[in-house]
C-alpha cells in the first residue's frame, strides 16, 4: 500500500538527512547526538584542569608551554536518539477520504521514522485514535521500516480525541526524552491545542508540529446556499447560509488559526509546518523540513 | 396607458415561479466537515445563520424586475391620449352567426363594441363599419355614443362570408383613408398583433362544425324522369361526426340518411328517385356550431325552364329533338330570330345559320355559314372517318367512333381559340370554346334529326352535346352575395326576400344583388312569378377550427400614429437589456454555484 512513495531514490535521499535536536539528550549509547555529558567524542566541550589520574593523551600541550600549567581537553558525549511520532488518528484525519489526508500525514511520518532508523537510532510510533492509542515499540534500524508500514496500514482514522489528554496518556510510558514530531490537523481549538504542545514541553521533549490539512479543507467546496455542516468527529450539526463571502471569511479564519498555532511553536520553540496534502510529500520531506531546521 | 397585447399580462402569474431555484437553494445541503471549530465562529455573525428565514438576495429582485419589466414589454404598452376618432368596424359574416354558450358571436361582438362604446369619453365620435358584403360605413358620420349604442341594436350578420382575406389590409386602407384614432375591429377572427391604433378584439373560440355543400337535383340521366339528388356533407370536426342528412320537398321529408363523417372529410350523399317538387331543400341534422350551413337548396329541374331555341332555314329537322324528355324546343326561322332573341332560352341551336354576335348563352352551330366569325369551313368530306377525339371529354363519352358516320361534314379551322373536339384525317370536325361563362359548340356535321335507337352513335353523342350544355347549366347556383340573373321586363317589380322583406325592382332590371342571405326569393312583375334559390356556400367561413388570422400590416399604424400616442415597448425593452447586463454584472455564471462534492 505504501510501496508508491517509497521508491528506492527517495528512500537514499532520505538517509543522507540526520534530525536536527535543539537539546540534549542523555542517550543510551553511543551516538551521533550530543549528550550534557562529557565524553570521548571528536567535539570539544572545555578546558579542566589537571587531576592525576588523568589520562596523559588529553592534556594540551600548548596550553602548559604559555602558561605552565596543565589543562586536559574535555569532550561531548554522543548519544543515539529517541524519537516519538504522534499521528492523529482521529476521525478529522479521514477529511475527505483517509486517501486524502490520514494516508499523506502517515506517509509523512515514515519517512521521519525511516531518516532516523537510517541513522541506527530509536523510533516509536504512536496513533492517536479515538479510545485507546496504538503504539509501536521502538524501532532501530532500516530494515524496521516494513514493520512500521504494517502498523499504519491497519490504522484507519476515527473517533474524538483530547489531544492533551491523549499525548498525556503516552508521555506517562516515555522513559527516555527525545525527539517529539506530532502530525495533526489541529482542527480544535488553540487552546485545546497549546495544551496538548505544553503537555509535550513538560516532559522536556524536543517538539516539532507539523498540521496536516487536506485542499478541501482550506477551500470547502460547498454550493452556495443553505448548507447544513455535520461534524465527522463528534456528529454536532450546524446550519448556515455560504456565499462567497462566507467562503473568503472561513478562508481567512483558518488562516488565522493556522497563524496562532504558529505563533504559539515559535514562542515555545518548537518547529512548525504546515503540510496541505495536494503538495507532493518527497517535496514537502526534502524541501519544506529541511528549510525549518528539522533535518540537516 | 393601454395595453396593446393584454393577455400577455398573464405571465406576471408566473413571477413566483422565480423565487423556486431560491427556496431550493436555500434548502440546506447536509455536508460533513472535518470539523467545526473553524465554521461555529462565522455561524456567530449574523450573515451565517440567515438561511432559517427565507432571505432572497439582491439578485433575486433584480431578476424579478427584470422578468416584470419583460412581462410588461410583451403587453405592449401605449401612452395614449383618449381617442376621439373612434372606428368601429363590427365583422358582420357568415361565420358570426356561430353559437357560443348559447349567444352567437355577433351577439357577442356587439355585447363588446357596446362595451367599448361605454369606455369612450362623452366626446367622442364614433363611425361604425360593417364587413360584408363590403366594408361600408352604416349609420352616418361621426355618431354619439348614445346614437352608436342605438346603431349597434339594429345591426345583424349577413350570410355572407368575409369579402377578402386580408381584414388587416382592409383596416390600414381605412385608417389611411379616414384619420382616425382608434379602429376598433371586432371579428371572430385571431389578431397576430395589436397596433397603437388597430385594435382587433376577437370573440369565439375554434369550434367543430359539419357544412354541407352543393346541392344537385337532377335527372338520373339526360331525358329521364328519375331525379337524383347529390350534396356534399364536410366536416370541420375535429373527430367522426354521425349525422342525419335529410332531403325535404313539397313541404315533407323525401328521404334520410345516417351517415358516419371522419374528421375532415368530405362526402358526397345520393338520394335517387325522388319525386318531382317545386323546389328541394337538404337538412343536416347535427347540434354544430353553425346552423346556417346546416340547409341547402335547390330548384327542381323542371322550375329551372329548360327551353331550347332552334334556329334554322329547315326547322323541321329539329322537330325531332322534342322527343328527349324534359326538352322544351322552339323552333324557328333566322328571318325570326330577333323578335326571339333576349328571351330566356337555356341553349340556342343554329341550325345552317348564324346569329350577328354571339348570343350570351349557351349554343350549338351546326355547319354554320362561311361569313361565321367563328370556323373558316374546308373542304366537302362525305361520310368522314373520326381519325381522333378527346379523350375523356363528355361530348365523346360512350360514343363508338368506329360506327360514327355522318353523311356529310365540312373540315372546320377555327377562327378563334378553340378546342378540336372531334377531328377526321382532313382536319377538325368538331370545335369547343367558352367565353364569357358561356359554352359553344361548333359542328362541322349535322347530328340532325335525332333519330335515337336507329342512329345510336349520334344519338348519344346528340345526347352528350345536350347534356354538356345542360351539365354546366346545372352546375350553376346562386350563391349568397352573387347577384341573380334575371330576364328582364319592362315594368318595374318587387323581390320577396327570405325573411319576407320586399324589395323595388326596377323595370328592364337584368339582375337583383340583394342576395344576402341563404333561402327563396321571390321576383314579383306584374303576374309573373320567378323563384331562386340562393344558399349560403363558404367553406372558410365554415371552417370554424381555423379562423383567419388578421395581420395588421406594420407600417399600417405606424403611419397613422397622432401624437399623443407613444410605444414604450422598446423603451422597456432597453431597460430590461441594462437590467440583464446589470445581473450579469452582479452575478457573472462564474461565480453561480458549482455543484457540491
Amino acid at each position: 500500500m505504501l510501496a508508491a512513495p517509497f521508491t528506492s531514490d527517495f528512500l537514499s535521499r532520505l538517509e543522507a538527512l540526520r534530525l536536527i535536536t535543539r537539546k540534549e539528550f542523555l542517550g543510551g549509547r553511543s551516538g551521533s547526538y550530543s549528550s550534557p555529558r562529557r565524553g570521548t567524542s571528536l567535539e570539544f566541550a572545555d578546558y579542566r584542569r589537571y587531576a592525576p589520574g588523568d589520562d596523559l593523551r588529553y592534556l594540551d600541550w600548548g596550553i602548559y608551554a604559555r602558561s605552565d600549567r596543565l589543562y586536559v581537553k574535555l569532550f561531548r558525549e554522543e548519544v543515539d536518539l529517541f524519537s516519538y511520532l504522534f499521528v492523529d488518528a482521529s476521525g478529522s484525519m479521514g477529511y475527505p477520504s483517509a486517501a486524502e489526508k490520514f494516508l499523506p500525514a502517515c506517509h509523512v511520518a515514515l519517512a521521519l521514522a525511516y531518516v532516523v532508523l537510517a541513522n541506527h537510532d530509536h523510533v516509536k510510533l504512536h496513533l492517536l485514535e479515538g479510545g485507546a492509542a496504538r503504539v509501536t515499540p521502538f524501532y532501530q534500524g532500516r530494515q524496521r521500516l516494513a514493520d512500521l508500514i504494517g502498523f499504519v496500514s491497519t490504522a484507519a482514522p476515527r473517533g474524538e480525541i483530547d489531544l492533551a489528554a491523549a499525548l498525556a496518556e503516552q508521555l506517562k510510558k516515555i522513559r527516555r526524552p527525545g525527539k517529539a514530531i506530532i502530525l495533526s490537523d489541529f482542527l480544535m481549538p488553540v487552546a485545546a491545542c497549546q495544551r496538548g504542545l505544553n503537555t509535550l514541553r513538560a516532559f522536556n521533549l524536543d517538539i516539532c508540529v507539523i498540521q496536516v490539512l487536506s485542499r478541501q479543507e482550506v477551500e470547502p467546496p460547498f454550493a452556495r446556499g443553505g448548507v447544513e455542516v455535520v461534524d465527522c468527529e463528534s456528529g454536532a450539526e450546524e446550519r448556515l447560509l455560504w456565499n462567497e463571502q462566507l467562503r473568503g471569511d472561513y478562508q481567512k479564519a483558518l488562516e488565522r488559526h493556522s497563524r496562532e498555532i504558529r505563533s504559539f511553536c515559535h514562542q515555545a520553540g518548537i518547529h512548525y509546518s504546515l503540510y496541505v496534502t495536494d503538495q507532493e510529500m518527497s517535496e514537502f520531506v526534502l524541501e519544506t523540513l529541511p528549510a525549518i531546521g528539522l533535518f540537516k | 396607458m393601454e395595453f396593446l397585447n393584454p393577455t400577455a399580462l398573464y405571465a406576471f402569474a408566473l413571477l413566483p415561479l422565480l423565487a423556486i431555484p431560491y427556496l431550493l437553494r436555500a434548502r440546506p445541503k447536509r455536508v460533513v466537515f472535518s470539523s467545526l471549530v473553524i465554521l461555529r465562529d462565522l455561524i456567530a455573525r449574523p450573515q451565517g445563520r440567515g438561511w432559517t428565514r427565507l432571505r432572497l438576495p439582491p439578485i433575486f429582485f433584480l431578476q424579478l424586475l427584470l422578468l416584470a419589466l419583460l412581462f410588461f414589454t410583451m403587453g405592449e404598452p401605449v401612452l395614449s391620449l383618449h381617442p376621439t376618432e373612434i372606428a368601429l368596424v363590427l365583422d358582420n359574416s357568415a361565420s358570426m352567426q356561430a353559437r357560443e354558450d348559447g349567444r352567437s358571436r355577433f351577439e357577442i361582438a356587439r355585447a363588446e363594441a357596446s362595451r367599448q362604446i361605454r369606455g369612450l369619453s362623452p366626446g367622442a365620435r364614433i363611425d361604425f363599419y360593417v364587413t360584408v358584403p363590403t366594408l361600408e360605413q352604416v349609420g352616418g358620420r361621426g355618431l354619439k355614443p348614445a346614437q352608436a349604442q342605438a346603431l349597434l341594436r339594429t345591426l345583424q350578420p349577413y350570410d355572407l362570408p368575409d369579402r377578402g382575406r386580408d381584414p388587416g389590409g382592409m383596416l390600414a386602407a381605412l385608417a389611411k383613408s379616414k384619420n382616425y384614432d382608434r379602429v376598433f375591429f371586432i371579428t371572430d377572427h385571431r389578431a397576430e398583433r395589436q397596433d397603437e391604433i388597430f385594435r382587433v378584439i376577437s370573440v369565439g373560440t375554434p369550434k367543430d362544425n359539419v357544412a354541407l355543400g352543393p346541392l344537385r337535383v337532377a335527372p338520373a340521366a339526360l331525358g329521364s324522369a328519375r331525379l337524383r339528388a347529390q350534396v356534399e356533407v364536410r366536416s370541420f370536426s375535429r373527430k367522426e361526426e354521425k349525422v342525419r342528412v335529410s332531403v325535404n320537398g313539397g313541404g315533407k321529408t323525401l328521404a334520410s340518411r345516417a351517415v358516419a363523417l371522419p374528421a375532415g372529410e368530405v362526402l358526397e350523399v345520393s338520394f335517387d328517385d325522388l319525386p318531382l317538387a317545386a323546389d328541394y331543400e337538404a337538412v343536416l341534422a347535427v347540434d354544430d356550431a353553425l346552423a346556417l350551413d346546416n340547409r341547402r337548396l335547390a330548384s327542381a329541374p323542371s322550375a329551372r325552364g329548360w327551353k331550347v331555341l332552334a334556329v334554322s332555314p329547315r326547322p323541321q329537322a329539329l322537330q325531332s329533338l322534342r322527343s328527349i324528355p324534359g326538352i322544351a324546343l322552339t323552333a324557328i326561322s333566322p328571318a325570326d330570330y330577333g323578335s326571339y332573341q333576349g328571351r330566356d332560352h337555356a341553349l340556342e341551336i343554329f341550325h345552317y345559320s348564324m346569329p350577328q354576335a354571339l348570343p350570351p348563352r349557351h349554343a350549338l352551330f351546326v355547319l354554320p355559314p362561311a361569313d361565321n366569325p367563328l370556323a373558316e369551313l374546308g373542304p366537302a368530306v362525305p361520310e368522314p372517318v373520326i381519325s381522333a377525339w378527346q379523350a375523356p371529354h363528355p361530348l365523346t363519352d360512350y360514343v363508338n367512333f368506329s360506327l360514327f358516320r355522318p353523311s356529310y361534314a365540312r373540315v372546320l379551322a377555327p377562327r378563334t381559340v378553340a378546342q378540336a373536339v372531334l377531328e377526321s384525317p382532313a382536319g377538325a370536325l368538331a370545335l369547343a370554346f367558352e367565353q364569357r361563362g358561356f359554352r359553344y359548340l361548333v359542328l362541322g356535321f349535322d347530328p340532325f334529326p335525332y333519330l335515337g335507337r336507329e342512329n345510336l352513335p349520334m344519338s348519344i353523342f346528340t345526347l352528350n352535346v345536350l347534356r354538356w350544355f345542360y351539365g354546366e347549366l346545372d352546375a350553376t347556383e346562386n350563391v349568397a352575395g352573387a347577384p341573380i340573373a334575371i330576364s328582364p321586363r319592362p315594368q318595374q317589380g318587387s323581390v320577396i326576400l327570405p325573411n319576407g322583406a320586399s324589395v323595388a325592382l326596377k323595370a328592364n332590371a337584368t339582375e337583383f344583388d340583394g342576395t344576402l342571405f341563404q333561402g327563396r326569393y321571390q321576383v314579383i312583375r306584374g303576374a309573373e312569378r320567378d323563384w331562386f334559390t340562393v344558399n349560403f356556400d363558404s367553406a372558410a367561413e365554415s371552417d370554424l377550427l381555423n379562423p383567419l388570422t388578421v395581420v395588421v400590416p406594420e407600417a399600417a399604424g405606424s403611419a397613422a400614429v397622432k401624437p399623443g400616442l407613444f410605444r414604450l415597448w422598446s423603451v422597456l425593452l432597453l431597460a430590461a437589456a441594462g437590467l440583464l447586463l446589470l445581473e450579469r454584472f452582479l452575478n457573472p455564471p462564474s461565480l453561480r454555484p458549482a455543484r457540491a462534492r
